[in-house]
Parts: C-alpha cells; structure tokens; sequence
C-alpha cells in the first residue's frame, strides 16, 4: 500500500476565500451566516443562509468561462486553483497517472431553475444550450481535467452531504492502491435558490431561526436545523515518495477511509448511528489509533434534533472510555451546511488544527442537550495538538464517511 | 444607427462583457474562444433582440457569415427590424432618397 499526503488546500466559503481567510474565522468563531441575498425570501419560513461573499470568478477564469458555468463549478475552479498553485505538482506528474474525483450533491440548481423559468415564459428555443453542460453534476471534475490537462480517472461523487469526503476518500484509495499519483478531491456547492432553500425547508431539515448567531446550533438544546452554506474546497492528494522527491509542501496524511450506508431511511439516521460509528471505527483502525492519543473529531454535527445525538452515540461506541478526552467540534457552527463541499472544507479544519496545535470552537453552544455528552470545545478554540484528526460527513440517502488523518511522519 | 451588424456585436459584447469595438466583420467566433454551444447562445440572444428564429446550415466561421445569415433570411420572409429599418428609414429620408 502506498502512503498519501496531502500536498495542496483551497476553499471558497462563507467564512472566506481564501484557507488561511477561512481557518482564522473559524477557529475565532466568525459565524458566516446572514440574511439571504440571492433571492426575496420574504414568503419563506427560512430567511437565513450562509452565502459566500466577495467572490470574484474573473480572479480565476475567462470571461467567456464563467458566462458557460454555473456558479458551483466557479467555486470549483477557483478553490482547485488555489490547491494546484499551492501543492506546484503539475509539471512533475504525467497526464496519464493523474486524476480528479470532484463532486457537488446537488449541481447547477441555479442554471436549472433560470432555464426551467425560460421554458415556461417563452418556449423551448429559448433554453440555453449550456443548460445541461451548467447542470449535470460531473462538469466540475470535468472542467478540471479539461484546465489541468487529467487524463486519468475523472468522476464525481454524489453522497448528498458527505460528497466531500466521499471525494477525498475515494481519491485516497486510488493512490493508495497505486492507480495514480496525483489526484484533485473534493465538492462544492451553490444551491442557496429559492426551489432548493424551500424543499429543504419543507422537509424540516433547516432551522428557521432569525438570529444569525443562534441558527446553526449543533449540539445546543435550542437546534432545530441546518442552515444552508454554500461554497467549495479541494485537497490535492499525492503519493508520499511523489511528493517526497519533489519537495512538496506536507501539510498531512491520509491515514483512513470508511465508507457505510444506513440502509433505513432516505433522510433520517439511523437512531443508534450504528453505521457512522462502523465507518469511524474502520478509519482509526486503518490509521493504527492508539488509546490515550490527542485525537480531534471534527462531527459532521449539522444541528439537526436526531443527527446530532446519533452522531455523539457512535462517538461513545467507537471510543468507549476515551470518548470523553476527545475534542470534538462541529465547524458548521460557523459556516452553515456547505452540503456538497462541507466534507472537504472539514477536512481541512483538521489538517489545519494538526498544523497549527489548535481544535476550533463549537459556536453557539450555552445550552447543552444532556443526550449530546462529549466535550464539544463550546464558544472558543482550545490549544491542543492532535496526533490523530477525524472528520465525519454524514449525507442523505444514508451515507456515512469517516476520514482519518494524521500529520505527516518522516 | 442600428444594423444587424452592430445588433449582433452587441450581443457578443454582452456575452463576452467587452466592447463591441473589439470586433470586426471578419473576427472569427473561434479567435473568440467561442465553439458551437457559445454560437446557440448568441443566437438565442439574437432572437431574442430580431423576434424570430434564425436557423441555417450555412458554417458560421465570422461575424460577417452571421450577418449575411441573418440578412438573407430577413430578405427571404420580407421580415422587418424595427431598430434596424426604421432607423435606416430615417436616414434614407435625411439623405433625400425615395423611401417612404
């Protein structure tokens, strides 16, 4: 088996679009989430969302690029840029040995429902013919490949909220197996519409709170949802002698991957979150974890009401006595649910807290729900060196990630 | 004065968020970076403009082949541009010509 690193990140968030913009605002706590702008949601239950901002697409593309891509696959260009510029991999890998896995759970809704709306005022001549290449779901990794030259494996991931890490998971394997030596992982997502905001919404999966600061509130007695995010984020994984011999910059390793499924419901978890907690246990016995060692959790922790107790149940399961020791936070918190891009964005938190000896703060958190008893880091980042980072996404459909990392290790 | 020319520069313009100064007759859509699905684009963005449909199986290399397109089927189903022949109306009075 081979070893993989990470050797690039970028992200375009609520909480900024940049890593180090991102990584600083969540460990003060700077929640991203605000009024929606993207449309009038005065008729709406839901007024909140968490909305990337200042974001400028001709920083990383052609004009005539952003005007034939959805805005998912702009967050998608411009936080791989940052990656690829970051990792400096692409004239040391051949075409041949490199690939992208880069997913979006929900796709170009954007493009969708502006082409749907044309169809229906003046006719099918007037429906863009960009309406399916903005739309479909796989035009991200495709796109990449196209900029970056891939002529190896290039696919999407579709696991709804866990789509992120499915990426990075699955890219993982590939290298680790020795299919290829470079791989793009990760998600993105803009699908803060208002079709999207009220179909979420219908299903009692968002918070309807009007208080910023008191809407994404995982683990808190008051949480009664999620809050939509958006954005995108990317991890370029290498092979470690690759990258070794290169000079790369090690900014962690991939250490286990768990991928399991539910099978009960085709949105609720599974009540005693058996199989997110098969898919952390399988992770840190890949990793080699060892009782008693520093280890961070970042929860997939979305502040749902059954979500977040199934998700600390598994915790107990899977930890057993030490549970109680490990830190554990929800970075949606600060960022709202980034759905399609919130696995890769919280791997990077953990990558990032290994980094720089730190563990990110549950936001929000004075009202503790006895039901959610692990030490969630309420209100304020803690210094604490991890040796070992976990991070779950869980996603619809019954989907359950585990990722494990570790710093890299000569 | 509006022609079909400057219609469909400032379409492109639009699509491209430049000016249409940067464009001559002879520019090609693909000096552009334009391909096939950019073209369908534009044409729905002209049609949107001329009120009816421009289908053709002419190649379509330059500005200059939309516009003679676009003119010939003008010219076939006797189809007015508001913009384009009123105004080409008035000039022709100024001008002292026969139209009219």
């Amino acid at each position: 088996m081979k070893r993989v690193v990470v050797t690039g990140l970028g992200v375009i968030s609520p909480v900024g679009n940049t890593v180090e913009d991102f990584w600083r605002n969540v460990v003060e706590g700077n929640c991203g989430i605000g009024p929606i702008t993207r449309f009038d949601s005065a008729d709406f239950k839901v007024h909140l969302a968490a909305e990337v901002k200042d974001f400028d697409p001709f920083q990383y593309m052609e004009r005539n690029e952003v005007a034939r891509t959805d805005p998912y696959i702009r967050y998608a260009m411009a936080s791989t840029q940052q990656a690829v510029e970051q990792s400096g991999f692409l004239s040391t890998v051949s075409p041949e040995r490199f690939g992208v896995i880069f997913g979006s759970a929900i796709g170009g809704v954007t493009t969708c429902f502006r082409e749907h709306a044309k169809l229906l005022a003046n006719g099918p001549r007037r429906v863009s013919p960009f309406f399916v290449p903005m739309f479909i779901a796989n035009m991200a990794s495709g796109l990449l490949a196209i900029r970056y030259n891939c002529h190896g494996l290039v696919m999407p991931t579709v696991t709804a909220c866990a789509t992120g890490a499915s990426a990075i998971g699955e890219a993982y394997e590939k290298i680790r197996f020795g299919l290829a030596d470079v791989m793009i992982a990760g998600g993105s997502e803009a699908a803060i519409t208002d079709c999207a905001i009220a179909g979420f919404s219908n299903m009692k999966a968002l918070s309807l709170s009007d208080d910023p600061l008191a809407a994404s509130l995982p683990f808190d007695l008051r949480r009664s949802g999620f809050v939509m995010g958006e954005g995108s984020a990317t991890l370029i994984l290498e092979e470690y002698e690759h990258a070794v011999s290169r000079g790369a910059p090690l900014l962690g390793e991939i250490c286990g991957y768990c991928a399991t499924c539910d099978a009960y419901h085709l949105a609720t978890p599974r009540p005693d979150g058996k199989q997110g907690g098969r898919a952390m246990a399988e992770s840190i016995r890949q990793a080699n974890w060892q009782p008693g060692e520093n280890v961070y959790l970042n929860a997939h922790g979305t502040g749902t009401p059954l979500g977040d107790i199934a998700e600390s149940q598994a915790v107990h399961e899977v930890f057993g006595e030490h549970a109680a020791r490990v830190p554990v936070s929800s970075t949606k918190s600060v960022t709202g649910h980034m759905i399609g891009a919130a696995g890769a964005a919280e791997a990077i938190v953990c990558l990032l807290a290994m980094r720089d000896g730190v563990v990110p703060p549950t936001i929000g958190l004075t009202e503790p729900d006895p039901k959610c008893d692990l030490d969630y880091v309420p209100l304020k980042a803690r210094a604490f060196r991890p040796t070992l980072t976990l991070s779950n996404s869980f996603g619809f459909g019954g989907h359950n990630v585990s990722l494990a990392m570790r710093p890299v290790r000569g | 004065m509006a022609t079909v020319y400057s219609l469909l520069t400032e379409g492109l313009a639009e699509r491209l968020c430049c000016s249409p100064s940067e464009f001559t007759p002879q520019t090609t859509f693909a000096s552009l970076g334009l391909d096939s699905l950019d073209l369908g684009e534009l044409l729905i963005i002209l049609e949107n403009r001329l009120g009816f449909e421009i289908e053709s199986d002419r190649k379509i290399g330059t500005i200059q082949d939309l516009v003679d397109i676009i003119e010939n089927i003008r010219k076939k189903r006797g189809i007015r541009i508001p913009d384009v022949d009123d105004n080409k109306n008035a000039d022709d009075k100024n001008a002292g010509g026969s139209a009219g």
